[in-house]
């Protein structure tokens, strides 16, 4: 059943582990559950167009995926940036979640200890947490070693804890 | 080098990957998969609605792979920009072999005003709402939803009016397209066929400049 790409790609596999995970870290990304569901799709849609371009020897297919997510959602910021003078959206919906009293009183705790974080910070705590990538994966999307975004995980987390103490 | 880990930062890692995983830290390390599991339950996610719907598209993607030579025709559409005023500009997506993939389809048809054809649907008259791209757009004075509610299978239609030709980037319900709008004004109409009932996200960009972001309500 496994459908492959000329690059290899295992495209039903990699569609069923990563659909949520994908919303998940573009939703982070760009903060409005419309612009988040847009690209979400056209991420999917980017990767199956353009799966000859993905190279095994290059790094994972999830890492190559998330690039090609990554590059969707800053396409739609910088987009947004261009445009929201003149078409500001009614209203931007939060992505959907869990809205208990509790949850919210967690979520903000966990919002404010986040703007405390730098944006490349930001950007490795959504590929860790919100995405779920390897720290491998995530030096495939960023281009850093493995190691490095070890280091740089370590750092954030630990700043983190010292917030939320 | 300095990126080198030392043996606590690994194990701060390891309890993170596991933590991540559902499975148990050592005691010591509660307080990261305490952070870990934080942080993950914040995460978004989606729709249940959008997600059905992504997922029907995938598979007619993940088909339409397997009957194509190459890429994904099938939801691009670019119509020449030397399209006359005159004409009614159609623009359908490519079936994928005429085998039921017509939910993968985002089919788009720009109407000018004064040669609006009545070929397609009126849609139903609603209040004028949402985003207007505003009269300080250099390139554009707008773009309107007509309503903010559709019935599966009607058209969708949004008003334009703009001063030179635009590419119209055209996302809604998991589909996208494009097509060439000539200077002027008319009906950009986006069909809806196969949409299944519930509240879609639509964007439609100009690449002068002016957008529009809502949300749209499918009835049945």
């Amino acid at each position: 059943m496994a459908r492959s790409s000329p690059g290899g790609i295992d495209f039903e596999a990699l569609y069923r582990t990563s659909r949520d995970d994908v919303y998940a870290y573009v939703a982070g990304v760009v903060r409005d559950r419309a612009a988040a569901e847009e690209v979400t799709s056209i991420a999917f849609e980017r990767a199956l167009t353009r799966s000859h371009s993905f190279s095994p020897e290059r790094g994972s297919a999830r890492g190559w995926l998330f690039g090609i997510a990554r590059n969707a959602a800053y396409d739609e910021l910088r987009r947004r940036a261009r445009t929201e003078p003149v078409a500001e959206p009614e209203e931007r919906s939060p992505p959907a979640g869990d809205t208990t009293a509790d949850a919210a009183v967690r979520q903000a705790t966990v919002a404010a200890a986040l703007s405390t974080l730098g944006d490349d910070e930001r950007e490795l705590v959504k590929l860790k947490f919100d995405a779920g990538l390897s720290n491998r994966e995530i030096g495939d999307v960023l281009g850093l070693s493995e190691s490095n975004v070890g280091t740089r995980l370590c750092r954030v987390v630990g700043k983190l804890r010292t917030t939320m103490a | 080098m300095a990126d080198e880990l030392t043996p606590d930062q690994r194990r701060e890692l390891d309890a993170i990957d596991r933590a991540l995983s559902g499975r148990a830290v050592d005691p010591d390390l509660d307080g990261i998969a305490a952070l870990t599991n934080e942080l993950r339950e914040a995460r978004a996610t989606p729709r249940p609605e959008f997600a059905a719907q992504l997922d029907e598209c995938a598979a007619g993607w993940l088909a339409g792979g397997r009957q194509r030579r190459r890429g994904l025709p099938w939801l691009r559409i670019a119509v020449p920009a030397a399209a006359t005023a005159a004409a009614v500009v159609v623009a359908v997506a490519i079936s994928g072999g005429g085998d039921g993939g017509d939910e993968s389809r985002l089919r788009l048809s720009a109407v000018p005003e004064e040669q609006r054809s009545g070929a397609l649907a009126a849609p139903e008259s609603a209040p004028k709402a949402q985003d207007d791209a505003g009269a300080d757009a250099p390139e554009s004075r707008g773009l309107e939803l007509e309503s903010s509610r559709v019935a599966s299978g009607a058209p969708l239609v949004v008003r334009y009016e703009i001063f030179r030709t635009a590419k119209a980037e055209v996302h809604f319900a998991g589909r996208s397209g494009e097509l060439t709008l000539e200077p002027g004004s008319g009906r950009l109409e986006i069909g809806t066929e196969g949409v299944v009932e519930g509240e879609w996200p639509l964007s439609v960009a100009l690449e002068t400049g002016g957008a529009l972001r809502t949300t749209v309500s499918v009835t049945p």
